[in-house]
């Protein structure tokens, strides 16, 4: 289940666009698309260090969220024609000169994706995660979300959370990029995949023989058995290999946005301290180090930490 | 590549001369830049006219050097060298046509400055209002249109040849009003008109092949196919061209530095049409770089004396050359860290490999080879050379192959990952060493196929950013942009019970004080260009 991988919940969500024209304040008349991607172009996305709060991204007021995105999907990507063999075509006589249909959206499409920390994938941490987002910047999700359909029924937390479950497709390929080494996810050994198959094959075989001692039986018998049975054998190997895959990895150590910002703010100070150091006596280095220890807190993750959003505290 | 087919020959006498080779490793230690506008198109025609049957071109006169052939035809060395090049604004303004012009890169299109924000020439300490004025002109508007290259012999007396100042004063004099071309003032130096150049003395007053921090400069160049007659390249590629996981040299695909060539994606990469106008041409960024090289030896002498403490090593000097070493890569006589790690293995080398003359690098020779002929397979942690150091950023060599710990050499990928990144340099020092009081630097010149692609991704990823290095945010500590939180770290041997030693307080000691991107047409193109009949249909 993609959705939910390695202790991050992968939010997809994908909300249609009005195509009736909105009038501004302005008493201008515009597209409902060119609002939301006003929206977005207006929408703080990336913070340097020393950069006013209001330049800071409104997700980053969310601890939990680690990286949002949002996008304006206007249609379908059009590959051209269907194309055939040529000979083929030329016996049919297909008429190149006709056109084809081309598919498109019937109106445009706000995507949202997003990770966050979630004890596991049920929606109830997905929930939790959109009542919170609500809370944090509902000003900016409503001119985010102002022009898409029926979001003049979203008025509070709980409609909100309603109406991203609504608009939620299933994320197929997350991104989780917190594991530094590989997770501990035992391998499938070739014996787990033979006994798989062969308890399966002996299931049928077992079969054969009961009806080929029940009512007697030759090569009808049992052809069919072996036949079926390795048939339903590969089978179930199949489904073994696939339901493993389909396991969401385990959480990274320390891989939650708290522990994250509070790592990347350590590095930064370490390396501060081990220049200070440099050429220090084992003595001053240890209370230095105590005092290092004392004012960074490494075990807190709300203690001195660095703000979210930004690069470099 | 071009292993069993017909090897490359180039027509040399269709490149301009400074492609294939430096010429202040050919003897012409002097040069003097010279930066035209265009007025009125057909005066700059008239004025690319005048000068493109003087232009050198790339044939080759007699060589001093063995074991390079001269090729088809050998020409007289002249005394004064000319070359021309064109920036964006340039080709506009002598009216090549729209389409020719829209099938250039859009980096060119830009030009440098506009870049600033990739390059670093934006930051608080290295800024596009320290520039020479002669750079800062409007480009529309008396921009830079046209570079004439002009290099010089040397003459008796330690000076230019006296031609050098008779060519200068030629192409002066076709300048002026109603000429349609005039040359730009505003170069920083001894003169406002023309970008003087020349090379370093060594202490018997010969040119040689330093820098202005002291080191041995422009030792390790791509070698390419194709680049020199006869095939001699295919001798020369060790530690120069690329590398596979088995550790064998090929040159460089042609078309890495030439349009119109396959290059090392195995494709002809499209470029301004038609083919003629862009053929046996190339792009090249010209980069002022002053050198603040009071505050350089300021820091080196604090930072080595901490070095020194730091690794107990035995002399203020061997502490202050291991730390030039570590900052570059080589030793400041271009001796590498790769093949000799601490100081008592630089001495050892230089004993068993001296060099011919005092800070001058020979062209042949099992020194030349052992300068060149390393990799960086056996020192991923960087204990022998920095991963962060200058040289192991500008050409990563096998650094950066993703397969290297695969136990089947030839599984792995060598310098896969750098051979999309080479540049040419040529260019020599400006200033005069020890008169602090006069701005000291060098003259870039990075040539290569495609700009953006290879001269401003080394500069943006490799010199001022230190991801494909596994360090941060680290910079090149020698060229690359410092602020405050500037650092370098200098990994130790563990075997020599020594601390990595982290050095603080990096200045901007190199600043961009000006430049462009400008097109080197072949002389075909440049036919072109002057009679106006560039047809692109």
């Amino acid at each position: 289940m993609p959705t939910f991988d390695g202790g991050h919940y992968f939010f997809t969500g994908l909300f249609p666009i009005r195509l009736t024209p909105e009038c501004r304040p302005n008493d201008v008349w515009t597209a409902p698309s060119h609002v939301v991607r006003e929206a977005l172009a207006t929408l703080p996305n990336s913070s340097e260090y020393g950069d006013p709060e209001e330049r800071r991204s409104p997700f980053a007021r969310c601890r939990r969220t680690h990286f949002a995105r949002l996008a304006v999907i206007d249609d379908t990507a059009f590959n051209g024609r269907d194309t055939q063999n040529a000979i083929v075509q030329a016996i049919k006589s297909v008429n190149l000169l006709a056109h084809q249909p081309v598919d498109h959206l019937a109106q445009p499409w706000l995507l949202l994706a997003a990770d966050f920390d979630a004890a596991d994938g049920g929606d109830s941490c997905r929930d939790s995660w959109s009542r919170e987002l609500w809370r944090v910047m509902e000003p900016e999700l409503r001119a985010v979300f102002g022009s898409c359909s029926e979001f003049e029924n979203v008025h509070d937390e709980a409609t909100f959370a309603a109406y991203l479950a609504r608009g939620q497709i299933e994320t197929t390929m997350p991104f989780n990029d917190y594991w530094i080494d590989p997770p501990p996810i035992p391998t499938l050994s070739a014996a787990r995949i033979a006994a798989q198959g062969l308890v399966v094959l002996g299931l049928f075989l077992l079969a054969a023989w009961l009806i080929a001692r029940e009512w007697g039986g030759g090569w009808h018998v049992w052809l069919p058995a072996i036949l079926l049975g390795a048939a339903a054998a590969l089978y179930a190997i199949y489904r073994l290999i696939m339901s493993r895959g389909a396991r969401a990895w385990p959480t990274a150590p320390n891989s939650d946005l708290k522990s994250v910002l509070k790592s990347a703010y350590l590095q930064q100070h370490f390396v501060r301290f081990a220049i200070a150091q440099q050429g220090a006596s084992p003595e001053a280095l240890h209370a230095a180090f105590g005092r290092f220890l004392d004012e960074m807190k490494p075990a807190d993750v709300d203690g001195p930490t660095q703000a979210a959003g930004v690069v470099k505290s | 590549m071009n292993q069993k087919g017909c090897p490359v020959e180039l027509e040399l006498a269709d490149l301009q001369g400074n492609i294939l080779t430096a010429y202040g490793r050919l003897g012409f230690p002097f040069g003097r830049f010279g930066l035209f506008t265009v007025t009125d198109p057909k005066g700059g025609r008239r004025f690319v006219e005048a000068l493109r049957s003087r232009v050198t071109t790339a044939l080759r006169w007699k060589s001093r050097s063995k074991d390079i052939p001269t090729g088809r035809k050998e020409v007289e060395r002249p005394k004064v060298t000319i070359n021309l090049a064109f920036t964006f604004g340039g080709l506009l303004a002598l009216k090549v046509p729209t389409r020719t012009l829209r099938g250039l890169p859009d980096e060119f299109i830009d030009g440098m400055a506009a870049r600033c924000n990739i390059l670093g020439d934006d930051t608080k300490e290295n800024r596009l209002a320290n520039w020479d004025s002669v750079w800062r002109g409007e480009r529309a508007n008396a921009g830079v249109h046209i570079l004439v290259m002009l290099n010089a012999e040397m003459g008796p007396d330690g000076e230019p040849v006296p031609e050098l100042d008779q060519v200068c004063a030629e192409i002066a004099g076709m300048c002026g009003d109603g000429a349609g071309v005039r040359l730009l003032s505003g170069h920083r130096g001894p003169n406002a008109d023309w970008q003087c150049l020349s090379a370093l003395k060594d202490s018997k007053g010969l040119p040689c092949a330093k820098e202005h921090f002291g080191y041995t400069d422009g030792i390790g160049d791509p070698v390419f196919e194709g680049q020199y007659p006869q095939g001699a390249e295919k001798a020369r590629a060790v530690g120069f061209g690329a590398t596979d996981g088995e550790g064998k040299w090929r040159p460089l695909a042609t078309g890495e530095f030439l349009l119109g060539w396959p290059d090392e994606a195995q494709e002809v990469p499209g470029a301004a049409m038609p083919l003629d106008f862009s053929r046996n041409g190339t792009f090249f960024a010209y980069r002022k770089l002053n050198q603040d090289v009071a505050a350089f030896k300021t820091w080196v002498d604090e930072t080595a004396e901490r070095l020194r403490v730091a690794w107990r090593l035995g002399s203020a000097e061997e502490a202050r050359e291991t730390l030039l070493a570590k900052m570059a890569g080589r030793w400041t006589d271009g001796v590498p860290l790769s093949a000799a790690p601490t100081w008592a293995d630089w001495v050892k080398f230089n004993e068993d490999y001296p060099p011919d003359d005092l800070h001058r690098v020979r062209n042949d020779g099992e020194r030349q080879r052992r300068l060149v002929g390393f990799s960086y397979r056996d020192d991923e942690a960087g204990t022998k050379c920095p991963a962060t150091s200058h040289m192991r950023r500008v050409n990563t060599r096998d650094m950066l192959d993703p397969r290297a710990d695969n136990p089947k050499p030839a599984s792995r990928l060598g310098s896969t990952l750098n051979n999309r990144r080479r540049i040419l340099r040529r260019g020599l020092p400006y200033g005069t060493p020890g008169k602090d009081e006069e701005e000291q630097g060098i003259v870039m010149l990075a040539l290569c196929a495609s700009l953006q692609r290879q001269f401003e991704f080394v500069q943006q990823q490799w010199l001022n950013y230190g991801l494909d290095s596994n360090a941060g945010n680290d910079t090149c500590p020698l060229i690359g942009n410092h602020d405050a939180d500037a650092k370098f770290t200098i990994p130790a041997d563990p075997a020599s019970g020594n601390p990595p030693f982290i050095a603080t307080g990096l200045k901007q000691w190199v600043q961009t004080r000006g430049g462009d991107y400008f097109f080197m047409p072949s002389m075909t193109a440049l036919r072109m260009i002057e009679m106006g009949v560039v047809d692109p249909t």
